[in-house]
């Protein structure tokens, strides 16, 4: 696993998507926050980082599918991924590798963007006065997001040779389970009844929930449940080509 | 051969869509256990989403449906984003302990309706006591009004109560005011879903017999009271003691002396656990005798109560304080034609009361009081008893001893600053303890004969654990009248059309000496504004949009070329 991991951050970091990703990445979160009036944390007048995990998801929305969309269908179109079966991995570590390899350059991508958090700590009157304890909070849900959509995002690329489509389909995917699931309860079959267990099958609900800075066993729980009902769906994507 | 090979594939593909069955059901039947047994860890620096205990336990212990509509939806400024948002999280919270017996829906009330249909929306919110807050927003240089209701109905059995979720406070930022009412929400809340279930109010007895305040004269409060408790008139001289099933003896400004029966009467009251609230106004002074004499010598009522008092722990001054934080008072200035000309001039005897105790859930987060003739309180040592001072007045107070002369001239003169430096006094006082009574050793061999027949009755030397309250102003609880008669808002003051918080400072004072479920504790809730240094943003706003927008990307470019150029070195060897 750990020789897939290794491979594919260095395809990451050799080639230029992984870079434009992580770049494009933070010069929205940089002109949203820091440059246009109207999302702006100067301008807002709080010494909260709220407005950039409000908007954080929609950008992971697109470039997550972006970083993973090569990840099997590279594989299947330059026919790597027979000479990857007949190395001695299985499935769950070529998954895994890639999965987590993703992963670590979601995370890569929100390092620099802790020095907005020392901004607004310096910017605090007085200095300082942030909820620190809140931010690691919406931190650690911005991350368990990311993986939510890294694991959609393989799922994606490992049911198409097409990179387009696997980009694509992650999007959609990605923005359905993040707010379709809030969009439908609000349907007026479930008025009242199922809405409240309809919208927690969305990720905005459990985002938002940790985002506040209450770390809730049930959040994690569902965001570790997500990750590997798509890393398993994977799995059988991938066993589907020996059947 | 070959059809061996399909038959393995088939059972291979089988046994995969056979384990993600069983995945799948292990993963629901997972979240299912997690959420009966989860636990929650509040990372935020005042704990703003832990509940107290006992909001927690009226959540588990609901039994049926509470619907929240709160009033909040659309755009609007930021600072009311929080406070919706605040509601949302709150909401959100009490739905995590209250499960499916709590719904709500945020609402705006004056969606898609025209003019006629908003005025009528508005008319009905307000019967319902909900009142709008007008907005000044600002779009394309131009300025519209926004009506907003920051509010919300709560729903339960059939039976609504409604929240005001914004606490203006005079002298206060509208964000400080925001962040206050952040606070207050789970009180606010939880108040509200108690009040509705709890099916028995409790009694409260509203004394009379020593020309204390008429229900007309606090109309306004006896409304507002009486969808908590029942209060009941309760005339001491026609009976020989006070019932047990009283919770809570309200004396608002008596006149005539008490003798020393009735004494005896609010003395075995408070014995046996009843609570008092008492509103004492020590010196007869009221504006009115100013109506056709420019002056007036202000001396004591005979209340014959301070020997009473001074047992449980105070001493009501015989004196009145002149603050220089006050009300002012309209006088005559002229006649235009045959109209009485007005003007407002400061009227020391009037002091706004902006200090109360912020560490106790009374006086925690409340607005500014009004007082008309206040005297000031001594807590004196009575052992066994607590004493928490609720409000004092301003820094710049001044005492006047018995007999006071009053005169209007005094609003011409410019005061002399210097003289008010007696600082902050405190004008009233919660007692909490166990109360000695007044009557040890005093009692006469007949009384005590005549009590001992009554059944429902003890006679006691020493009180159960009891609370009361005494505020050294009586008109604290009164009400104006519009000149239809309506009663105006406890604590609206007619002349500033302003109104103070006396009411909600009553009805905490009324809840906690009241209240057994210890709901008030979530009053002391505190949220933490949080702003950033504007001066600081005016000075380096480039340098800082420079430094987040800039710096993470050049951080990126320099990585990506020493990444590279390490990668390439390594190959080159």
């Amino acid at each position: 696993m750990l020789n897939i991991f290794k491979k594919e951050i260095n395809h990451f970091f050799s080639s230029l998507i992984g870079y434009i990703a992580v770049g494009v990445f933070l010069l929205a979160t940089g002109l949203f926050l820091w440059a246009f009036p109207d999302t702006g944390i100067l301008e807002y007048g709080y010494a909260s980082l709220e407005s950039y995990f409000y908007m954080a998801p929609y950008i992971f929305m697109f470039l997550i599918p972006a970083i993973t969309m090569r990840s099997f269908s590279e594989e299947y179109n330059a026919g790597t991924i027979e000479i990857l079966s007949t190395k001695p991995i299985t499935d769950n570590q070529i998954i895994g590798g890639k999965f987590l390899a993703a992963l670590f350059l979601v995370f890569f991508a929100l390092l620099p963007t802790l020095l907005y958090f020392y901004s607004v700590y310096q910017l605090g009157a007085p200095v300082g006065n942030i909820d620190t304890g809140a931010t690691w909070g919406s931190y650690i849900g911005l991350l368990f997001l990311g993986g939510a959509f890294v694991a959609i995002g393989v799922f994606s690329s490992a049911i198409t040779n097409n990179q387009i489509v696997a980009f694509l389909l992650a999007i959609f995917l990605c923005f359905f389970i993040y707010t379709g699931f809030d969009y439908i309860s609000r349907l007026n079959v479930f008025y009242a009844r199922l809405d409240a267990f309809v919208e927690q099958l969305g990720i905005d609900a459990h985002y938002q929930s940790i985002g506040r800075g209450v770390v809730d066993t049930r959040d994690i729980l569902y965001f570790i449940s997500l990750i590997l009902v798509f890393l398993f769906f994977t799995k059988v994507v991938l066993e589907k080509r020996r059947w | 051969m070959v059809k061996k090979n399909k038959q393995k594939r088939l059972s291979k593909r089988v046994n995969s869509i056979l384990t993600l069955g069983i995945f799948l059901l292990v993963v629901v039947v997972i979240n299912l256990l997690g959420n009966r047994y989860f636990k929650r860890f509040d990372l935020t620096k005042e704990k703003r989403f832990t509940l107290t205990q006992t909001t927690k336990d009226l959540l588990k212990n609901l039994d049926d449906i509470v619907y929240v509509q709160v009033y909040l939806d659309g755009d609007f400024p930021s600072g009311f984003k929080r406070l919706r948002n605040g509601a949302l999280e709150m909401l959100n919270e009490f739905k995590s302990y209250g499960g499916s017996n709590i719904e709500f829906e945020f609402v705006n009330p004056l969606e898609g309706l025209n003019e006629g249909a908003k005025r009528d929306v508005i008319q009905q919110l307000y019967e319902k006591g909900i009142q709008p807050t007008n907005l000044k927003v600002k779009d394309n240089e131009a300025y519209s009004e926004q009506i907003i209701f920051p509010a919300a109905s709560v729903f339960y059995k059939g039976r609504e109560t409604t929240i005001q979720l914004l606490e203006n406070k005079i002298g206060q930022s509208p964000q400080e005011a925001l962040n206050g009412s952040i606070a207050l929400i789970e009180y606010k809340l939880a108040q509200a879903i108690n009040t509705l279930q709890t099916t028995y109010k409790p009694k409260v007895a509203l004394l009379q017999g020593h020309d204390e305040l008429k229900p007309d004269d606090l109309q306004w409060m006896l409304n507002i009271m009486s969808s908590y408790y029942t209060v009941e008139q309760f005339d001491i001289n026609k009976h020989l003691y006070i019932p047990e099933t009283f919770k809570c003896l309200l004396i608002a400004k008596p006149r005539l002396k008490f003798n020393e029966p009735d004494k005896y009467k609010i003395d075995q009251f408070i014995m046996n656990g009843g609570s008092v609230l008492w509103l004492l106004d020590p010196m007869i002074a009221e504006l009115d005798s100013l109506r056709n004499r420019d002056a007036f010598m202000s001396v004591e009522y005979d209340l014959n109560l301070d020997d009473m008092l001074f047992k449980y722990g105070v001493r009501l001054n015989k004196n009145l304080a002149q603050d220089l934080v006050s009300n002012p008072i309209p006088l005559m200035i002229g006649m235009q034609g045959d109209t009485p000309q007005y003007d407002l001039f400061p009227w020391l005897y009037y002091p706004i009361i902006t200090s109360g105790d912020q560490q106790h859930p009374i006086s925690k987060n409340l607005d500014a009081i009004a007082t008309k003739f206040v005297s000031t309180i001594d807590t004196v040592k009575s052992a066994g008893v607590q004493k928490t001072i609720l409000l004092s007045t301003s820094p710049y107070t001044k005492l006047q001893y018995m007999p006071i002369r009053i005169h209007l001239g005094a609003v011409k003169e410019k005061p002399n600053r210097a003289q008010f430096k007696k600082g902050k006094q405190p004008i009233a006082v919660l007692l909490e303890g166990e109360f000695p009574s007044v009557f040890k050793n005093r009692l006469k061999p007949n009384t005590q004969a005549v009590t001992d027949t009554i059944a429902a009755f003890t006679n006691r030397d020493k009180s159960v654990p009891g609370k009361m309250i005494v505020v050294g102003d009586g008109d604290i609880i009164t009400n104006d009248r519009s000149s239809k008669g309506e009663p105006f808002p406890t604590g609206y003051f007619r002349s500033t059309k302003e109104t103070f918080a006396n009411q909600q400072f009553l009805l905490n004072c009324l809840e906690y000496l009241i209240d057994q479920s210890g709901l008030i504790e979530s009053r002391t809730r505190e949220v933490k504004l949080r702003l950033l240094d504007q001066g600081k943003i005016k000075d380096g706003k480039t340098f800082w949009q420079m430094l987040n927008l800039v710096l993470p990307l050049i951080g990126l470019l320099v990585f990506a070329l020493l990444y590279n150029s390490l990668r390439r070195r390594r190959y080159a060897r």
